[in-house]
């Protein structure tokens, strides 16, 4: 899980943009579990609603109006300036812009697995389900039933060979 | 959240797995390039071991167009293209690490590496 702080200096609020690799069998898929990252973010738009969260299978799932992606870092730094575009964060009385966001946001990243939302509000209901969710891709392998066997993941180590 | 595979042998019943993580970074390998500019990528990790006791090191990618044998050609078949999605980059790279390769396979330039250990 990669997650994004947002810090927005004028009302001293930090804001997260999370994004969480999943797999699992899609509603519109293909019958088999599929791998694709959910983004979400704590920022609210401008009229105080959330956003929703933004499934992304391939680097052309950017968010609306922008070109095709390059690579996961272009997708993700989009989806960032996307949800501070629509918020208006960059929209104030003072001289910042967005074009200065580099320095009026601070924009920090970090990986954690064990990170969890702000304590602000979750940006919506979808937000919950992709908690949901991620939870079930922890074990949403079909391999479920081979895990009975004798040997265990730890069993992955140089001892591995003493078992069954 | 990590997505974790687990990977089955039916000849040594032993399972393996293999954890894929999204993460951002600086990544100290493209300091020169990109200074002080997190990276979001996908981390591939397994403790599993090689048919040579070997670790596997771990896999960064950064985009659809890295693929696994050195860049330049999937894994799953002889083709140069980029992967069409998340889960058949995964699908190549997961392939990959369970059944190694041949040196230069489908003339990509690649070293030879060894399968998983089960």
């Amino acid at each position: 899980m990669a997650t994004i702080q947002v810090y927005h200096e004028e009302n001293n609020r930090t804001y997260q943009v999370n994004v969480v690799l999943n797999r699992t069998l899609l509603s519109d898929g293909s019958g088999s579990a599929e791998e694709y990252l959910l983004i979400s973010t704590t920022i609210r738009k401008a009229d105080g609603t959330a956003f929703g969260t933004y499934r992304v299978k391939d680097l052309t799932d950017v968010p609306p109006g922008y070109p095709t992606a390059s690579d996961f870092t272009e997708l993700v730094n989009d989806y960032i300036e996307y949800f501070m575009d629509q918020a208006q964060l960059g929209q104030s009385s003072s001289s910042s812009s967005l074009s200065s966001s580099s320095s009026s946001f601070g924009i920090t990243s970090s990986s954690s697995s064990s990170s969890s939302p702000s304590s602000q509000s979750s940006p919506s209901s979808e937000s919950s389900s992709s908690t949901s969710e991620s939870s079930e891709s922890s074990s949403s392998t079909s391999d479920s039933s081979e895990s009975s066997s004798s040997t265990s993941d730890s069993s992955e180590s140089s001892s591995s060979s003493s078992s069954l | 959240m990590a997505v974790t595979y687990r990977i089955y042998d039916e000849t040594q019943a032993t399972t393996r797995t293999v954890n894929v993580e999204f993460s951002g970074n600086v990544l100290a390998a493209s300091y020169g390039a990109n200074p002080y500019t997190p990276r979001y990528y996908f981390n591939i990790t397994t403790s599993a071991r090689d048919t040579s006791n070997l670790a596997f090191p771990n896999i960064v990618v950064l985009t659809l167009s890295d693929k696994v044998l050195n860049g330049a050609k999937q894994r799953r078949s002889d083709t140069a293209a980029a992967y069409t999605d998340i889960h058949d980059m995964l699908a190549d790279y997961l392939y990959d690490l369970i059944n190694g390769h041949a040196a230069d396979l489908y003339s990509s330039g690649v070293a030879y590496k060894a399968p998983m250990s089960f």
